[in-house]
């Protein structure tokens, strides 16, 4: 598509906010860890809010509906993050892409045709497994085994329906019901049912 | 020699969607260069929109300009790049924290002759001389976000002094600047129209401080349709009758607003600051895990504070005005009342039951008994529905009554306010001048004794903040609330006002009201 | 007596490089390279750039933290729902050391990124070096400029929910959602206000900094490889 200046900066604030809702969450999944580590499923602490960081993605496809929007805003989302100093530095760029592209994926297989609750599950679904696929060589997943991988990898796919699919579908209905969304696709449709 | 025309446009007519009624309804309208205009109507009748307009950033950033042109000396804006268009016309607004990308003013100059495509080496020089003309030296290297507003906007002047556009427009650029600063701001104003050429247009609901600046003032309604033109004081005065039916202020209007006398009896009881300091940087009383426990030193120097040795009485069921420039501290004053920030010296609340210390009273009771309406009215709303803004305040004030009972009374609030038709609208669908009632309704709505109110009229017409005042006012005499409001609108604080106080010298000083 | 090498070298050849060691960390599951990598980098840090070294460990104490905390669970996780006489094997604490190292290893090439990079000549690289168009690069920029604006309100509206004594939750959904009407409403004002100031996101332009890559990037980019297959060779 072709990106304004408007739908960059939105999707880049937008990546601001995010960016500060993570900072937080990463001391809830250490947390989860934690708390989940004496019962054996500490691997699992993170994996239960994964969903957060894919949000972007989907987030930014939801609202302006056109192709490859995805891997845009979570590249730009993950460049954000870099610049207000993530602690993992550039490889955020190599996630956000993974990850944008793991977004795509859900869109793209349904042919661009249909931003619903439906395709915003589908994208949440490819979305955890595409990115966990390299993750298992980066971070090592290797070391916990088969069934552990399974059940984390089961953790992350529901996260992700939870926060990708639904939670942004919620707070982006809201958003088109706020009027704040006037310029985008979304918000166009919202304004041609009150219409009607 | 007639002057040039430097904006004309024709027939305009602009939708932000395609079927719904037309924002702009067949504007034409001639601006002469070097001349200063000023377009006022009231919220919603399509001024800003006009502007965008004019600039060139309204189509390109969303609507349809259906029918008419817009010419820039002679020019079609429609063939211009934006590169090209800023040698035209540059643009102000009204939100000066929103008006930059980079992070000093030198940075921000820098950016500016990028976009116009000036050498890197002749950048410095340039940004320098733009600077020295706009007395914005000590101003360069400092972090935008850390100036004030009144400084912000002689920074986004300096940007339009350098790109040296033929034109500026300015959208509502003083409703956050204090009355120093707009009076600043009308010396440059004049001084870029008199000795640069340039040419003005204004886009203001306020006509008082554009008063022997303005050449001309143009009165839009509904449509941005052109009502009436005035270009002095007695064509203003003529003009009284449609300014009344618009609902915009003309000079004194505030003046001349009558309401119900208050009797003037303060009791004892209230809010006593005694030899209150507050400091610079400001003291959280949050209680952060691990983190180290912050106090103010205890002999804080008056150059550190904003309030030094401060005393002060806030009356009990009465109005009180604080007025002051921007950044001394009023809206620090508001998180000290609201027991966020720490303090020294004593802030003792009277009353009947006895005197307390605010820092004593802890955060759930200072909650449970100080209200806030902030600034920026869509930080203030917690659900998604105009309706449950308020009845959820109802419900935990009345906590017996059922939930048709609760949503009569929340609708009955509503009506007071105007805002029945949309009950069931979000309410950051509303426009300012309603968000800002609706957040006020939400607040008087959970029933706390005390208000705090961060300029509630900010950016508001006339008949809007007489609504939101008149509904203040009737609750505080019905329901024995008292109100502490920060303001600079001096005529709204004379007409409302029961006690106004002027911070002066780190001071509170009083002007009108409480005896000592 | 520091240095300030690795300050100087260009972000965007910095980055690649990081990436580069990265993947070969990746490839082997090795505790000693991980914690191998950490201390060289470390040391790095502290002789070859100016950064400040108190902010820098108060910044390595929760990943440290992390680390423990993956490590332990690394440790229980193998006998989840297993009985076993033992608490742990041998093979689990090997694992376990580098789920737990690993954190280390990547969190101190993060930190060698974002302690010895400016953000705003890292983006210029992006679009010099990486050739990204200004309209990206300055929307970033932009949005990045933003960050005390949205803070302040973000503060006054948990505030706000605090004042109107309704909770936020655990993940501050409702607080997120006004920041984030807010936000929207804003790029779009900025977006106006950059455009004002005759930015087109395409057209030519001039540059007041133009970020290069010399010699000693490149010395930089094959130092750090070789250190990094050293590393891995000696320790593996």
């Amino acid at each position: 598509m072709n990106w304004k200046l408007k739908d960059i900066l939105m999707v880049a604030v937008v990546g601001v906010i995010f960016a500060l809702v993570f900072y937080g969450a990463n001391y809830l999944g250490t947390a989860l860890t934690a708390v989940l580590t004496p019962f054996g499923y500490g691997p699992l602490g993170y994996q239960l809010i994964y969903g957060l960081w894919f949000m972007a993605a989907t987030f930014a496809t939801y609202i302006i509906q056109k192709k490859g929007v995805g891997i845009v805003a979570e590249m730009l989302a993950a460049v954000v993050e870099t610049v207000l100093g993530g602690m993992f530095g550039p490889m955020t760029l190599v996630n956000g892409f993974i990850q944008g592209f793991g977004c795509e994926f859900g869109f793209m297989i349904t042919g661009y045709k249909f931003f619903n609750l439906f395709t915003l599950v589908l994208s949440s679904i490819t979305c955890a497994v595409i990115s966990f696929i390299p993750e298992t060589f980066f971070y090592g997943y290797l070391a916990y085994g088969g069934q552990m991988m399974l059940i984390m990898l089961i953790c992350r796919i529901i996260s992700s329906i939870i926060f990708t699919g639904i939670i942004v579908k919620i707070i982006c209905d809201g958003l088109a019901k706020a009027g704040v969304l006037k310029g985008y696709a979304l918000g166009m449709k919202q304004k041609m049912k009150e219409a009607k | 020699m007639e002057p040039r025309v430097a904006i004309s446009c024709n027939h305009l007519k602009f939708t932000y969607f395609e079927e719904s009624r037309p924002i702009l309804d067949d504007v034409t309208l001639e601006i002469p260069e070097g001349s200063i205009t000023v377009l006022m109507g009231s919220s919603g009748c399509g001024k800003s929109t006009l502007a965008a307009v004019l600039c060139g950033l309204l189509p390109e950033n969303g609507g349809f300009l259906t029918e008419g042109t817009i010419e820039l000396f002679g020019q079609p804006l429609k063939e211009m790049n934006p590169s090209k268009r800023a040698a035209f016309v540059s643009m102000m607004f009204q939100n000066p924290d929103l008006q930059f990308c980079m992070e000093t003013l030198r940075e921000e100059l820098y950016f500016c002759m990028e976009n116009i495509r000036i050498p890197a080496g002749e950048m410095k020089e340039k940004a320098e001389i733009a600077a020295k003309a706009m007395e914005t030296e000590h101003l360069l290297d400092r972090p935008l976000h850390s100036l004030s507003g009144g400084e912000k906007q002689r920074a986004v002047l300096t940007c339009i002094y350098l790109l040296d556009a033929k034109c500026i427009i300015l959208d509502e650029p003083f409703a956050n600047l204090d009355p120093a600063s707009v009076g600043d701001m009308m010396v440059w104003m004049k001084m870029l129209c008199k000795e640069q050429g340039k040419t003005i247009l204004a886009i203001d609901h306020m006509s008082d401080h554009w008063i022997g600046t303005a050449d001309r003032f143009v009165l839009l309604g509904r449509g941005a349709e052109i009502l009436a033109q005035a270009e002095n004081e007695e064509d203003l005065e003529k003009c009284k009758g449609i300014f009344k039916q618009e609902g915009i202020a003309y000079p004194g209007i505030w003046a001349e607003t009558e309401i119900a006398p208050n009797e003037n009896d303060f009791g004892d009881f209230g809010l006593y600051l005694k030899q209150l300091k507050m400091p610079k940087k400001p003291v959280s009383t949050k209680k952060r895990l691990f983190a180290r426990k912050e106090r103010i030193p205890a002999n804080l120097k008056a150059q550190d504070s904003l309030l030094y040795e401060a005393d002060a009485l806030f009356p009990q069921e009465k109005i009180t005005a604080i007025l002051g420039p921007s950044g001394c501290g009023k809206t620090s004053l508001m998180m000290t009342l609201l027991n966020q920030r720490k303090y020294l010296g004593s802030i003792e609340v009277v009353e009947k039951a006895g005197a307390r210390e605010v820092a004593d009273i802890g955060m759930k009771g200072t909650f449970a008994e100080v209200g806030i309406a902030f600034q920026n009215p869509s930080n203030q709303f917690i659900t998604q529905n105009v309706t449950a803004e308020v009845t959820d305040g109802l419900s935990r004030r009345y906590p017996e009554e059922s939930e048709e009972q609760i949503k009569e009374r929340a609708i009955a609030m509503l009506d007071t306010c105007g805002l029945k038709p949309y009950q069931e609208f979000s309410p950051f669908m509303l426009s300012q001048g309603q968000q800002r009632r609706l957040a006020v309704l939400s607040v008087l709505a959970a029933g706390q004794k005390l208000l705090l109110l961060d300029e509630p009229t900010y950016g508001q017409d006339y008949i809007s903040a007489r609504a939101l005042m008149d509904q203040v006012r009737e609750k505080v005499l019905d329901e024995k609330l008292t109100v502490i409001m920060v303001t600079h609108d001096r005529g709204l604080a004379e007409t409302y006002a029961d006690v106004i106080y002027n911070v002066k010298d780190q001071k509170l000083c009083l002007e009108t009201g409480v005896g000592k | 007596m520091r240095l300030s090498t690795l300050d100087r070298i260009n972000p965007f050849v910095k980055s690649i490089v990081i990436l580069v060691c990265c993947i070969m960390m990746a490839i082997t599951q090795s505790w000693q390279v991980n914690v191998a990598v950490f201390l060289v980098w470390f040391a790095a840090m502290l002789v070859f750039s100016k950064c400040k070294i108190k902010s820098l460990i108060l910044t390595l104490v929760p990943v440290v933290f992390l680390a423990l905390i993956v490590f332990v669970s690394g440790l229980f996780a193998g006998n989840a729902g297993v009985d076993s006489d033992s608490l742990y094997t041998v093979g689990n604490l090997e694992s376990a050391l580098v789920l737990g190292t690993r954190i280390l290893s990547y969190v101190i090439f993060g930190l060698l990124f974002a302690f010895t990079t400016d953000s705003k000549e890292f983006i210029m690289s992006l679009m010099h070096q990486a050739k990204v168009k200004p309209k990206f690069a300055y929307g970033v920029l932009a949005a990045v400029n933003l960050v005390p604006t949205l803070q302040r309100e973000w503060a006054e509206v948990n505030l706000a929910y605090q004042a109107r004594r309704k909770s936020t939750g655990i993940i501050p959904f409702g607080p997120m959602f006004n920041t984030l009407v807010n936000g929207i409403r804003w790029s779009e004002n900025v977006a106006m206000a950059m455009e004002s100031k005759g930015f087109d996101g395409e057209g030519e332009r001039t540059y007041s900094i133009e970020t290069r890559v010399g010699a000693k990037d490149y010395i930089y980019a094959i130092v750090s490889v070789v250190i990094m297959a050293v590393i891995i060779v000696v320790f593996h």
